[in-house]
């Protein structure tokens, strides 16, 4: 029964993608604005995951949004929505990673993040922020393709078809990604467990 | 039960925590775990690498974010596709009307001989049109009218000429200006043609 109700509810997901590509092609305002409304979020988080840092994730998520509306002409359902978005995002984060190595450099863990909640429990927040910086550091010593690969499964839960597809690889490639990037993040937390 | 390898058993650990592994092979790994110990360990610390992995200093942006977010990437589309909103709103086919109608205002105020342009009031025009249109498609057309000093009436005409023909917000601008301000409005180039050399005469 779950499996029919997924079944139905990923036909009426795909049919609610469709009409809203056929309205961004016509270039319908309000379907640009859904369209942001509804992945700024995950486009945001990725893109974080992938640059550990809120202005080039910001940065990104936009760059990604503004290609969409340039490109959406040349968007020919031959993935889904979603795919083609992520993988738009996913190629401009790994650009942008290139383009700024150095900042990899720089322990990012000390500086503010904006806008986030104050946590309600500060000695539990002060041992996450230790641990997070550590994991920082980890990810961030992850070739980049790697580190897409695990942002995309482990973070969003994306299966590997649909992750070779986003990052332009094989589906075997995928695998041995997050296979050899688990071993490297779990050798360099290995005193932390 | 299938006697599995070690290699095999370990190539599937991050798939079974993930809850992948079904069936037949999940009782197998299972089996294999309760009775290889290095296999088990390599479990536990897979285990305890992927619940540190879930809290990496990721936080939820605030609800107050995404409105800033938002405001930022309409400004952002407005300068990198040279559109704003309110154009990609207005009906293709409602500036065509327009255009015709400052088309022919323009033609018989600001090109009759004698008539005296306003560069200032074209300019006060521009600069307020340029504020709301801020660096729409239109701007570097209308730009050049009020370099020449032309009336408002001409400038209207540059604007609504360009944007039925030259704007389709779904390709890139440059490639549709130049084929508006190319082909698409010839008698654009002639008009701009007769401002010039009155301004020369002048």
């Amino acid at each position: 029964m779950s499996d029919r109700v997924s079944a139905e509810a990923r036909e009426d997901h795909g049919r609610d993608s469709a009409d809203l590509v056929r309205r961004l092609k016509a270039g319908d305002e309000r379907a640009f604005e859904e369209l942001v409304v509804e992945y700024r979020e995950r486009l945001y988080r990725v893109a974080w995951r992938i640059l550990r840092d809120d202005e080039m994730a910001e940065d990104a998520a936009q760059e990604a949004f503004i290609k969409v509306y340039r490109h959406i002409g040349r968007f020919q359902g031959r993935s889904s929505l979603y795919t083609w978005i992520y993988r738009i995002t996913v190629n401009i984060a790994l650009n942008k990673l290139k383009r700024d190595r150095f900042r990899q450099l720089l322990p990012l863990g000390d500086l503010p993040r904006m806008d986030h909640r104050p946590s309600a429990d500060p000695a539990r927040e002060a041992l996450s922020s230790e641990v997070a910086s550590r994991i920082d550091q980890a990810v961030r010593a992850l070739p980049e393709k790697q580190r897409a690969v695990f942002t995309l499964k482990f973070y969003e839960g994306l299966g590997h078809k649909e992750i070779a597809q986003i990052v332009g690889c094989s589906e075997g490639t995928s695998k041995a990604n997050y296979f050899h990037a688990i071993r490297k993040l779990r050798k360099e937390l290995e005193d932390l467990r | 039960m299938e006697c599995r390898s070690c290699n095999w058993i370990r190539d599937r650990l991050c798939a079974l925590i993930e809850g992948e592994v079904v069936g037949r092979d999940r009782e197998d790994i299972e089996e294999h775990l309760r009775s290889c110990a290095e296999c088990a360990d390599e479990y536990e610390s897979l285990q305890r690498t992927f619940e540190l992995l879930r809290d990496d200093g990721y936080r939820e942006p605030s609800p107050f974010y995404w409105t800033r977010f938002n405001a930022r990437l309409r400004r952002r589309l407005r300068e990198e596709t040279g559109v704003s909103a309110a154009q990609r709103l207005v009906p293709r086919l409602v500036p065509v009307a327009v255009g015709i109608a400052f088309f022919a205002v323009g033609l018989s105020l600001g090109l009759r001989p004698g008539a005296q342009v306003a560069p200032s009031a074209g300019q006060q025009f521009a600069s307020r049109s340029a504020a709301e249109s801020d660096g729409s498609i239109i701007s570097a057309r209308s730009k050049l009218l009020v370099e020449t000093g032309a009336d408002r009436g001409s400038y209207a005409f540059a604007a609504d000429t360009l944007k039925p023909d030259g704007f389709d917000p779904m390709t890139e601008e440059p490639r549709v200006y130049l084929a508006a301000s190319e082909s698409a409005a010839p008698e654009w180039a002639e008009m701009e043609r007769l401002l010039r050399e009155r301004l020369m005469r002048e």
